[in-house]
C-alpha cells in the first residue's frame, strides 16, 4: 500500500512538473493557427529575391496593399466613432445595459469588418503567389 | 593599210558614232534639271518650306524616339524603385500587429497587475529550523 502511495505521489509530481510545458505548447499551437498558412506582406517582400517575384506579382501585391490601406482607414474611422459612443455610455452610472450592449454590437461589427479586411488581404496576397513560392514561405515562416 | 583607207574608216566611224549618239538622244529624254534643282524663280510658290519642314520633323522624331528610349526607360526604372520602396513600407505597416488591433483586444487585459511585494533574498534568508517554528 505504501509502495502504491509512493508511485502515485511520484506520478503527481511528474504531472505537476510537466503541466506548464504542456500548457505552453497548447497556447503556442492555439495562437499560431495561421502561422505557416497565410503570410504577412512584409515577409513576402523581404523574401522577394528568393521568391523571384515577377513584376506582375509585385504589382498585384502593391495594388492589394493600397486597397486594404484605404479601406482600413475607413473602417478605423467607423470603429473610432462607435467606440467613442460606447465609451460615453460606459462612463455613465448606472450604466444602461441595453444601450451598452447595442453599442457593443456596433463596435464588434466594425471590428469584424476590419479583421475581415486583414484576412482578405492575407488571402489575396497568398493567391498572387505560385505553389512553389508558398512552399518556400512555409519553410521560412516555420523556421525557428 | 594605206592612209586613204584609214581616213575612210575614220569617217565611217565618226558617222556611226554620231548616228548612235543621235539615236540615244532620241531614245532618252534629256534630264529635266530645271525640275530636279529648280532655281529660286522656278520653285512653286508656297512649297519652299516643305522640304526643310519634313527634314526638321524627321530629326525631331528621331530625337524624341531616342529620348523616349533612354530617358523613358530610366524614369521607368526610377519609378519602379520608388514604387517598390513605397510597397515595402506599406507592407511593413500592414504587417505590424498594432495596425490591426481593435478595442475589444483590450478586453483581455483585465487581469490584476502582479503583486509588487518584495521577496526575501536567498542569502539573507538564514533562519534556523527552531526560529522558523517560533
Amino acid at each position: 500500500m505504501k509502495r502504491l502511495d509512493m508511485i502515485a505521489a511520484g506520478l503527481l509530481c511528474a504531472m505537476l512538473a510537466l503541466a506548464p510545458a504542456a500548457r505552453a505548447d497548447g497556447a503556442e499551437s492555439k495562437d499560431d493557427w495561421i502561422k505557416g498558412r497565410l503570410f504577412g506582406p512584409e515577409l513576402i517582400l523581404q523574401n522577394r529575391k528568393e521568391l523571384k517575384l515577377t513584376p506582375k506579382q509585385l504589382e498585384l501585391i502593391g495594388a492589394e496593399l493600397k486597397r486594404v490601406q484605404a479601406q482600413a482607414a475607413e473602417s478605423d474611422w467607423a470603429l473610432m466613432n462607435e467606440a467613442s459612443q460606447l465609451q460615453e455610455l460606459i462612463d455613465q452610472h448606472p450604466v444602461d445595459g441595453k444601450a451598452v450592449m447595442a453599442g457593443v454590437d456596433r463596435v464588434f461589427d466594425a471590428e469584424n469588418r476590419k479583421k475581415k479586411l486583414f484576412m482578405e488581404m492575407l488571402v489575396n496576397v497568398k493567391n498572387a503567389l505560385t505553389p512553389e513560392q508558398v512552399a518556400y514561405l512555409k519553410s521560412v515562416d516555420r523556421a525557428p | 593599210m594605206n592612209p586613204r583607207d584609214h581616213d575612210h574608216d575614220e569617217a565611217r566611224l565618226k558617222t556611226a558614232l554620231a548616228g548612235a549618239l543621235q539615236a540615244r538622244d532620241r531614245a532618252l529624254r534629256a534630264p529635266a534639271f530645271h525640275r530636279l534643282w529648280p532655281g529660286e524663280d522656278a520653285r512653286a510658290p508656297g512649297a519652299g518650306w516643305l522640304r526643310p519642314a519634313f527634314a526638321s520633323a524627321a530629326v525631331l522624331a528621331v530625337a524624341a524616339a531616342l529620348a523616349w528610349t533612354y530617358l523613358g526607360r530610366h524614369e521607368d526604372g526610377a519609378a519602379r524603385a520608388v514604387d517598390l520602396r513605397a510597397t515595402t513600407e506599406l507592407a511593413r505597416e500592414l504587417s505590424a500587429p498594432g495596425y490591426w488591433r481593435v478595442p475589444s483586444d483590450e478586453l483581455l487585459a483585465f487581469a490584476a497587475p502582479p503583486l509588487s511585494a518584495e521577496l526575501p533574498v536567498a542569502e539573507g534568508f538564514d533562519v534556523s529550523l527552531e526560529e522558523s517554528l517560533l
